[in-house]
């Protein structure tokens, strides 16, 4: 076995665990502390494409100023989602919420199709360049989100457990009456929380984004792979969202790179099939609630 | 006057959401970017009499709006409309407007069915165009019997199109595409015995026509001296195509044939490094559409072949190519080109049939000389209804794509 290529199939899988990452997480807070599978969460991610393509391609901004910019783009149009929307229906119940979630993210996707068309995209940033490093060949903009992942969900997992917020979003999740009688401000933990996790969809586009094309359809499959992967987790569980990423991630690159080259997607759902076998509740899952 | 809070929030967010569009609207891309050269320096401009009146002649077209080949079915809708446009500013046919009827087949077959049904039996078409992908044309074959209405075909390709037309029993269907054959026949021979690429990994879309490009390939290739070592399939839609390409670095290849595949798959090649080693030799050649969207350095060295390609050095082609990017902001593809070459082909034959009568229409195309609008080439069909047509092979060589060989269905015999 050449290592050179095992080393390519597993930073292939990082790069694709990154991706979704990004999604999960972002999902399994949604549904951790409001208790909303939210349908709209992969047009995030498409308008997450879109915006970093405006602000890189057109307007002309830097890379890294960009990118800040859309994580901003995104919290604001998460945050006008909960406050226009989800708000005035979160206690009329799941069947209620979800299907508003579903139509929103029809209307994001057919807004951008009204807009922009059918017209494919692609970015171009400085790091969509070849680079070699010892055995492997690769963009750096590849290599780039290993870090950004690294250090985002350090910097989340010190917010949730450090702060007041954090802690009042951990607290939510796990008694809401309580909450509420000791005074949280439940309007804003919950619109934060969806605004925080369209910010990850966010920064997941900037910076996977510019290794794919952009079309309206960005996201789809990723998204369902991200249901998949908050189930494998745990529902609510940060961290089996982000090791589950992970894990179907490698074994979809490193497994359909050396064995069956044309049925990627099946290791990845046929993982998940076993450990629902196993454990129904997922590798991490305790309980329903939002848990790191 | 007191306005309540809900209020308050909702006018807010109305004013943020039109502030949001309206800047959302103003920065999509442009047409033509400023940097940006148009092809063609000699466009001619469309004749500006609107003459055509009466009860409009109408084009049914059902082709994919919606699914996987989304994108590229509207782009041959606006193809067509183009071409149709062109053909009413010049008189329409038969002092009557063309009108297009445009139906989604969503990349499905039985919806595919069900739009050509709706554009026959309700629309009332005279004559029908559709769809592009090989999987959803080959079931509406039998239906094509039943609703008895020509029908051309200008984007599929599957081997077994090119034997149900006409004699091989479908009457109503024609079609301009050249099948599979034909493109590999002759770029097979090329790349083996000429470039010297005996060992190819084949990328197939896996579906109908992946599948039947697959056998095709591994047969020539057998024929000509070189080998397929292995086919590999990707689901439609697809981007990722880093472990199959992983997978091909470490096979070492002469060369890989992408069938299908959409741009990324270059970018990808480009990232891992193998534009050096392993060249691709792809399945039709789109270079101004990739250059728009991956630049210039990373098509270097990559062959192609096609039928039509937007960089055919002819003066009315680069009017067209340059006329459709000042509209859409994308370059034709040859599925675009053939489309609006089929919109002109469908007038004459009406106009040479001398009413909308199917059966008149039907002889008319059995014995066209339509002279394409963009190539320059005539195309006649034979008794299987299979379009006569151009075989181009490219390679981008210092950034400019070159044409290496032309041949066409006259000249060679298949093998």
């Amino acid at each position: 076995m050449d290592p050179s290529i095992f080393f390519q199939h597993l930073l292939n899988g990082v790069t694709l665990g990154s991706l979704y990452a990004f999604i999960a997480v972002g999902l399994t807070i949604i549904y951790g502390i409001t208790r909303i599978i939210n349908f709209a969460h992969g047009r995030f991610y498409m308008l997450g494409a879109y915006i970093t393509y405006i602000f890189l391609q057109i307007i002309g901004l830097h890379y890294f100023i960009a990118l800040p910019l859309t994580i901003l783009t995104l919290f604001i149009i998460g945050y006008l989602f909960d406050v226009i929307v989800l708000r005035k229906i979160r206690e009329r119940g799941y069947v209620v919420t979800t299907v508003i979630t579903l139509c929103v993210g029809l209307i994001i996707g057919n807004l951008v199709k009204a807009i922009w068309g059918r017209i494919d995209l692609m970015m171009h940033t400085f790091l969509t360049k070849s680079v070699t490093i010892g055995p492997i060949t690769t963009y750096a903009q590849r290599l780039f989100s290993i870090p950004v992942i690294l250090v985002t969900f350090w910097i989340l997992h010190y917010f949730l457990f450090n702060t007041k917020t954090g802690n009042a979003m951990r607290a939510y999740s796990q008694n809401q009456e309580l909450c509420i009688a000791v005074g949280v401000d439940t309007n804003r933990i919950l619109t934060f929380s969806i605004a925080l996790s369209a910010s990850l969809a966010g920064l997941g586009a900037a910076v996977i984004a510019p290794l794919f094309r952009i079309f309206p359809d960005v996201g789809g499959l990723p998204i369902n792979k991200a249901y998949v992967i908050i189930c494998m987790g745990g529902f609510g569980n940060v961290k089996g969202a982000l090791l589950c990423a992970f894990i179907i991630g490698i074994t979809e690159s490193v497994l359909a790179g050396y064995f069956f080259p044309s049925y990627r997607d099946l290791f990845g759902f046929a993982l998940a099939i076993i450990v629902f076998l196993i454990r129904p509740q997922g590798i991490f899952g305790t309980k329903v609630g939002f848990e790191w | 006057m007191s306005i309540d809070k809900n209020t308050k929030l909702i006018v807010i967010a109305v004013v943020i959401l039109a502030v949001i569009g309206i800047g959302y609207w103003a920065l999509r891309p442009k047409p033509i970017a400023d940097d940006e050269e148009p092809i063609a320096d000699d466009v001619e401009p469309i004749a500006d009499d609107v003459g055509p009146t009466g009860a409009p002649i109408k084009i049914g077209m059902f082709v994919d709006t919606t699914g996987t080949a989304a994108t590229q079915g509207l782009r041959m809708v606006s193809a067509a409309r183009m071409a149709l446009e062109i053909v009413n500013e010049e008189g329409g046919v038969l002092g009557r407007p063309l009108e297009l009827i445009a139906r989604d087949t969503a990349s499905d077959a039985l919806t595919a069915i069900a739009a050509m049904r709706r554009l026959v039996e309700v629309d009332r078409v005279h004559i029908l165009n559709g769809p592009h992908w090989s999987s959803c044309c080959l079931p509406c074959l039998p239906v094509s019997d039943e609703l008895g209405i020509p029908w051309i075909n200008t984007a599929s390709t599957h081997r077994k199109l090119g034997e149900s037309g006409g004699v091989g029993g479908n009457r109503w269907f024609f079609h301009t595409k050249l099948i599979d054959y034909w493109f590999f026949s002759s770029y097979l021979d090329i790349l083996v015995n000429e470039v010297g690429a005996k060992t190819f990994i084949g990328v197939f879309r896996n579906d109908d026509w992946g599948h039947q490009c697959r056998d095709i390939i591994s047969d020539y290739l057998t024929q000509y001296g070189g080998e397929l070592i292995e086919d590999v399939y990707f689901e439609p839609g697809e981007t990722n195509y880093m472990p199959i390409l992983t997978r091909i670095k470490d096979l070492k290849p002469d060369g890989i044939i992408p069938v299908g595949p959409t741009v990324d798959f270059v970018r990808q090649w480009s990232e891992l490094g193998l534009s050096d080693d392993i060249p691709l030799f792809w399945r039709s050649f789109t270079f101004f559409e990739w250059r728009r969207l991956l630049g210039e350095e990373i098509l270097e060295g990559i062959w192609g072949v096609d039928q039509y390609t937007a960089v055919i050095d002819t003066s009315e082609n680069r009017a067209f190519v340059n006329e459709f990017y000042n509209r859409y902001g994308v370059y034709p593809t040859a599925n675009d080109g053939l489309v609006y070459e089929g919109v002109h082909l469908m007038a004459q034959a009406i106009e040479e049939a001398g009413s909308t009568d199917p059966d008149a229409i039907h002889d008319a195309l059995e014995n066209i000389e339509f002279l394409s609008p963009l190539t320059g080439w005539t195309i006649t069909f034979d008794e299987y209804h299979n379009g006569s047509g151009l075989i181009q092979i490219y390679n981008v060589q210092d950034g400019e794509p070159l044409m290496l060989y032309s041949t066409n269905t006259d000249e060679i015999t298949l093998g």
